[in-house]
């Protein structure tokens, strides 16, 4: 059975203002989260991948494979996770996989790392999806990284279990003609939201004969209302999300969302916790049991929430926006 | 894609991860572009040397109207970075303001756009931030160490006089 040996966040420094971006996008309502970890203009998801892998890997180079999860890869043909491990300097005989994720990849490469048979693997979720007037609907999106080593030999501080799957049709994203960037309708995506979620937490109840109310923690990639409402009916206290929630303080960071839930449950367990990952993306849900074997060794990721450097509008927009439209 | 020839022949290909030149012979370290000779003795073979990636900022300057490729970053920080292995390295300092920066601050090695090239290709490189951890102990850096050793050797090492007084006395 697959353990986590060791895990590693990154959580950028900077906090762009989501109140102010609302309104010079022209979006109504009430900001759903304080502010937005923006990464600097010289970040992206493979910055922030080595960042966290680094944290994660503490110096260990004998990795069998690198996974990498990500909707926003900094290349169109160059692979990602072996670009990383060169960064890293890894072993040259490790196995490249590239994921191109939402956000249950992490979950996903879980589950192809328990079934390698080249030692460790690292694995690594990470994301940077910017909210555009014209292109991403999601107003929400920002950056972070997420690293776990996965060993399916070595006995680590937790372990991977059973994986539960449920799917619904949807039709969220799409390219047309000759259009570069995708297009996004969201509200057909938050339909599904709640009632595929639940469906798969309840077939993994149905596997480890856990009911939902009996996690220490669950760790969801993002607590919409309707993945809440939807696990209030399985029996689902807030107390077990209240430590795991972070979109409310930082945003959504795709697919590395359920990886900083997992890291906020993982630096509060202890010997024999048990943590439910719960992940959400195009339609399809993915549930896991975790259980932690022996107390980890945390790594503050609140702290890294918590943190963080406010910048304005402006700054935002130079970061973003205007560096989409003039690479220079 | 669009490379700058000169660029690709004084600074070779991108660097994803931090090294400095060593010398076969004499084993001084020497910046990674020194690549056909050793400074110190001449020797014409100089093998690659993995940086921890730890250092302190000797001196630095804040650039406010960077290069094209740059434009977007300003301001910020260069600084010519003392590696705790001994070696000197000019490198951008990221995360910290320009009237924050100081000489002698500690900083950490990391991975960062350095600049999008012609055609939106991007160009990995390492920057340094600011490290909170305390230099080590032990390995001081090779330079500094080998720099206070004729001071200590000096038999004049007792304290001159100082010279005004002197002046005055006369």
């Amino acid at each position: 059975m697959a353990t986590l040996t060791s895990y590693g966040a990154y959580v950028p420094q900077y906090r762009a203002p989501l109140g102010e971006i609302q309104k010079f996008y022209g979006r109504p309502g009430r900001p759903r989260s304080r502010a937005l970890a923006t990464p600097s203009i010289d970040e992206d998801t493979l910055t922030m991948a080595f960042e966290a892998s680094r944290d994660a890997l503490k110096g260990e180079r004998g990795v069998g494979a690198v996974i990498t999860a990500t909707q926003a890869p900094p290349f169109g043909l160059r692979k990602m996770s072996a670009t990383l491990s060169r960064a890293l300097r890894l072993d040259d005989g490790a196995v490249h996989i590239d994921l191109g994720a939402n956000a249950n990849g992490l979950l996903d490469a879980f589950r192809i790392a328990a079934t390698l048979d080249v030692g460790p693997t690292l694995v690594v979720a990470t994301d940077h999806l910017v909210a555009y007037r014209d292109r991403v609907a999601d107003v929400l999106s920002a950056g972070a990284a997420t690293a776990f080593l996965v060993d399916p030999g070595k006995s680590g501080f937790a372990t991977l279990g059973p994986q539960a799957r449920a799917a619904d049709e949807v039709f969220d994203v799409w390219l047309l003609g000759r259009e570069q960037e995708p297009r996004f309708r969201l509200e057909v995506l938050f339909d599904s939201y709640g009632k595929v979620t639940a469906r798969a937490a309840k077939a993994l109840a149905a596997i480890t004969k856990r009911e939902t109310g009996r996690y220490t923690s669950i760790c969801p990639s993002q607590p919409h209302p309707q993945v809440l409402r939807s696990l209030g009916k399985l029996g689902a206290r807030p107390e077990q999300i209240e430590g795991t929630s972070f979109v409310g303080d930082i945003g959504n960071v795709g697919a590395a969302s359920v990886g900083l839930a997992l890291c906020l449950g993982l630096d509060a367990s202890r010997k024999g916790s048990s943590l439910l990952a719960l992940a959400y993306g195009g339609g399809e849900a993915v549930a896991q049991e975790i259980t932690v074997t022996a107390k980890p060794k945390g790594i503050g990721t609140r702290g890294m929430i918590d943190g963080g450097e406010p910048i304005a509008l402006g700054t935002y927009y130079r970061w973003t926006e205007g560096r989409q439209q003039q690479p220079h | 894609m669009t490379v700058s020839a000169i660029e690709f022949t004084r600074l070779g290909a991108p660097k994803l991860h931090l090294f400095a030149m060593k010398c076969d012979k004499c084993k001084e370290l020497s910046p990674w572009w020194e690549r056909s000779h050793c400074y110190k003795c001449g020797h014409d073979t100089l093998t690659e040397f993995e940086l921890a990636g730890k250092g302190e900022i000797t001196n630095y300057t804040v650039v406010y109207y960077p290069p094209r490729e740059f434009l977007g970053q300003e301001p910020y920080v260069v600084g010519h970075i003392l590696m705790d292995e001994g070696v000197t390295l000019p490198a951008p300092v990221m995360g910290v303001a320009p009237d924050a920066v100081e000489v002698g601050t500690r900083v950490a090695a990391t991975l960062r756009r350095m600049k999008l090239g012609h055609e939106g290709d991007i160009y990995y490189s390492y920057k340094f931030v600011v490290d909170d951890d305390p230099a080590p102990k032990k390995a001081a850096p090779a330079r500094r160490a080998a720099a206070k050793k004729p001071a200590a050797k000096k038999p004049a090492a007792k304290k001159p006089a100082p010279r005004r007084p002197a002046a005055r006395k006369k």
